[in-house]
């Protein structure tokens, strides 16, 4: 099944059927759990109406994990079966998943400073998601980095599955690390205990980035398709 | 304090809420914009290079 | 064996010559340190406080410096591709190379730190814990930055990306590093975070050479 959808032309062709779609699906996700998030969500006791940060942020950090999994994925596939398209998926999938990552650590951040008083606190989740954010920079800039694209390519490949190994250690350290030093001046926040209102905002958030996730990766893959197409062309124009 | 569930009503944390679905619109809308003007750039000169070449065995 | 031997040699000669390079790492490890007393102030409960962790923070930054070296010359004058074609297997290579690394960064480094112990008035208690996880540590370092040595061949600006790319991943060595003296300090003994760092120090060793070489493999490609 990988090698009836890894031809480019059949990709193509599928990916655009599949896109409006997934368009209209993310459309809808995106009014329906904004509708409940910003207007038909409970106030949190405690938190009053900054639990409607978390519809974002919870996403963003799943998402952040998603894409980085999805790469590692990719990467692999791309490395053991020599696939030109899962390469270009795992390139088209980093700047999504950095943004994600990105609105995890902002939005944490303006979750934390009314709930924790400081803009920035060395939770153990923060500073993990922060980790998460260096390595999709790593990842970009050494794929970046080569005058020849295939180098960047394979070597990003490896980069991208060493730190998928590392993941879990590094999670697990700076709990480990944040339990030991965790500063007793701060609330500690267990997360609200969720209510059930809660969650119809927050699954369709979580399904409306990630629908969003899949349609722009299918344009940007498609984007990088042609890339590739127009640099063979001219490969064969200049030699021809 | 807390009398309406909307977000019409919030006066306290307004400042840290509002830029929270602020930037998200930001980063994911302007992250769409990006994408798709280079599909487009890359579409066009696709196009303008395979009219160039019509053929496959035309190489000269 | 034998061929480990004759890699070896050739290493350390290499080395030998490049014995600046050592004296570059071990200068800045102590210029580094030397500068926290100036940003923080000369107090010395809190140099002793601070004083582990800058010391670490500041192995890893010198060890970074000499990261790129590791494949560079092989690679710009032809011989990794004759490495990689000869019979003798490309992780033993790499064994070796993060060995001379280790004995030309790591081990200054580790003879070093007591000098700097002693101007950040780090407690004698937690020395030899403190020397222990340097032990443990800095082959960690050399081991996963040959990782990023390998792939960061031929690089446009190789040394930043490497150090960039490295220093996330050894996040882990750090805390326990540095957390094994404060172990001791609170008295729980440090032999929970000695035993982790061993156990990275294995894994590190079972992994990395051979990731590096299938690196080193794709860059002579």
């Amino acid at each position: 099944m990988l090698h009836y959808f890894a031809n480019p032309t059949r990709f193509q062709r599928l990916s655009r059927r599949v896109e409006p779609w997934l368009l209209t699906a993310m459309l809808v996700c995106f009014g329906a759990g904004l509708y409940f998030a910003l207007f038909s969500s409970p106030v949190d006791y405690q938190q009053g109406h900054t639990v409607r940060i978390m519809y974002i942020h919870v996403p963003a950090a799943w998402m952040a994990l998603f894409c980085y999994t999805a790469m590692a994925v990719a990467a692999a596939v791309a490395m053991i079966w020599k696939h030109a398209l899962a390469d270009v998926a795992a390139k088209a999938t980093a700047p999504i998943g950095a943004a994600f990552t990105f609105l995890a650590l902002v939005t944490g951040s303006l979750w934390g400073k009314p709930m924790w008083g400081t803009w920035w606190v060395w939770d153990a989740r923060l500073t993990s998601v922060l980790v998460l954010f260096f390595l999709y920079l790593g990842y970009m800039a050494l794929r970046d980095a080569f005058d020849e694209p295939g180098r960047g390519a394979r070597a990003s490949a490896i980069l991208v599955l060493v730190g998928f190994v590392n993941v879990p250690i590094i999670k697990f350290s700076v709990d480990w690390w944040n339990t030991l030093h965790q500063p007793s001046s701060v609330l500690r926040m267990d997360g609200p205990t969720i209510h059930a209102d809660m969650l119809t905002p927050l699954f369709l958030m979580a399904a409306a980035f990630q629908f969003y996730y899949f349609w722009l990766v299918l344009v940007r893959i498609r984007r990088e398709l042609m890339v590739n197409r127009t640099r063979a062309l001219r490969h064969r124009q200049a030699s021809g | 304090m807390e009398n309406s569930n909307t977000i019409v009503s919030m006066t306290e944390h307004a400042g840290y809420v509002w830029p929270s679905y602020g930037v998200a619109a930001l980063v994911l809308i302007g992250l769409v914009v990006v994408s798709l003007r280079a599909f487009r750039k890359s579409r066009a000169q696709l196009k303008r290079l395979e009219a160039q070449m019509p053929g496959k065995s035309d190489e000269a | 064996m034998s061929a480990f031997a004759v890699l070896f040699r050739r290493e350390m000669r290499l080395a030998m010559r490049q014995s600046t390079d050592s004296f570059m790492v071990i200068a800045f490890f102590v210029v580094a340190v030397v500068l926290f007393p100036f940003g923080v102030g000369p107090e010395p409960n809190m140099l002793a406080r601070i004083g582990p962790g800058v010391i670490w923070v500041a192995a890893l930054l010198a060890a970074m410096l000499s990261m790129d070296r590791m494949f560079m010359g092989d690679y710009e004058d032809g011989s990794l591709e004759l490495l990689v074609l000869s019979p003798v297997p490309l992780e033993l290579v790499v064994l070796v190379k993060v060995l001379t690394h280790w004995l030309t960064t790591g081990l200054p480094l580790i003879v070093t730190a007591p000098l700097l112990f002693v101007m950040m008035n780090v407690p004698e208690d937690i020395w030899p814990v403190l020397l222990m996880t340097l032990l443990l540590g800095t082959p960690v370092l050399s081991l996963l930055g040959s990782v990023g040595a390998a792939l960061t061949l031929g690089a446009r600006r190789g040394g930043v990306l490497l150090s960039l790319l490295v220093l996330p991943l050894l996040i882990p060595v750090l805390i326990f590093a540095v957390g094994a003296g404060d172990a001791v300090l609170y008295g729980a003994g440090a032999k929970a975070n000695l035993m982790l760092l061993g156990g990275m120090l294995l894994g590190a060793l079972a992994l990395t050479p051979w990731v590096t070489a299938h690196a080193l493999r794709e860059a002579v490609a």
